[in-house]
């Protein structure tokens, strides 16, 4: 079940690319007067991913305390 | 200094933030070689190369606390080294992910199958998901963290001479620096691509500790509120 569930998951990574190439967002990604959109993108996951870790750190900061 | 202190201290996680940052938004301003084919799309280095040193660099940290469950069988050595795989193996995927796009546009397709260190590199990936499927197939937690443990000694070996050998020993990859090519190094003669590459590693090798200790710490949370440790 995991293994065919490995492969699946390989499989939609492959359709994902495929689809991306006819996409307007693969044309955004290489040309080189649109590397601004690609950067502010790249941003505001970079926050997300921050905010999140930040979050994630006094939750379990304050969890450790309480166990101690 | 432990692993437990060093997961728990600010400071590099501090410098984490700023250099994740510093790549994201210096990455794209710095003034990059002008070479055919290559083009803006050379940015990708400060992407794609670091995420491979931050998966060999957990994957590391996955075989010593791997030996060192092995030689003390502490179970919390397996967490470690467990939580630090998956991250790890995050981190290669997302090395596979950057690396396809990079081929597509310089390569002129996804996955070209005649290149060796893309294809080992995907072995390699695929070395580490037999990890944790070998780890999923145990019920009982000694057997699955020591049969692991060894496992993970096999899977480091193999996991290098994926990524650094076969690709040199072939001679024949289109990866720069690899088969002859040149490396970007000889192109970038004022440091400009240096001046974001070494922070840019740093930064991410540090978002994979984080993430990794952060499961850690986790599972080290609940491994006390069931008594276990």
């Amino acid at each position: 079940m995991k293994v065919a569930l490995f492969f699946l998951l390989i499989n939609i990574f492959s359709i994902v690319g495929v689809f991306a190439e006819e996409h307007q967002a693969y044309d955004l990604l290489i040309t080189q007067d649109k590397l601004v959109a690609v950067q502010v993108v790249l941003l505001i996951i970079l926050v997300v991913i921050v905010t999140f870790l930040i979050r994630q750190e006094k939750q379990i900061k304050s969890l450790e305390d309480r166990i101690k | 200094m432990t692993y437990e202190k060093f997961t728990t201290q600010i400071w590099w996680k501090a410098i984490t933030i700023v250099l994740l940052f510093y790549t994201c938004i210096y990455g794209f301003i710095v003034k990059v070689p002008d070479l055919p084919i290559l083009e803006q799309s050379i940015r990708n280095l400060f992407f794609h190369v670091p995420m491979w040193f931050a998966m060999m660099l957990l994957m590391m940290i996955n075989l010593f606390f791997s030996i060192k469950y092995l030689s003390s069988n502490s179970q919390r050595n397996d967490v470690i080294a467990e939580k630090s795989a998956l991250i790890g193996l995050l981190f290669g995927f997302l090395g596979l992910a950057t690396g396809s796009v990079w081929a597509k546009v310089t390569w002129g397709a996804w996955w070209v199958f005649a290149e060796v260190k893309l294809n080992a590199t995907a072995a390699a990936v695929l070395v580490y998901c037999a990890y944790f499927i070998l780890r999923s197939s145990f019920s009982d937690s000694e057997m699955k963290a020591k049969f692991s443990g060894v496992y993970s000694i096999f899977a480091f070996v193999m996991f290098m001479v994926f990524i650094n050998i076969i690709p040199r020993v072939s001679g024949s990859s289109l990866h720069p620096g690899n088969g002859g090519n040149p490396g970007f190094n000889s192109y970038d003669l004022d440091n400009n691509l240096r001046k974001v590459f070494y922070p840019a590693v740093i930064a991410w090798i540090g978002l994979g500790l984080w993430l990794s200790s952060l499961l850690v710490r986790i599972q080290f949370v609940k491994r006390k509120l069931d008594s276990i440790d």
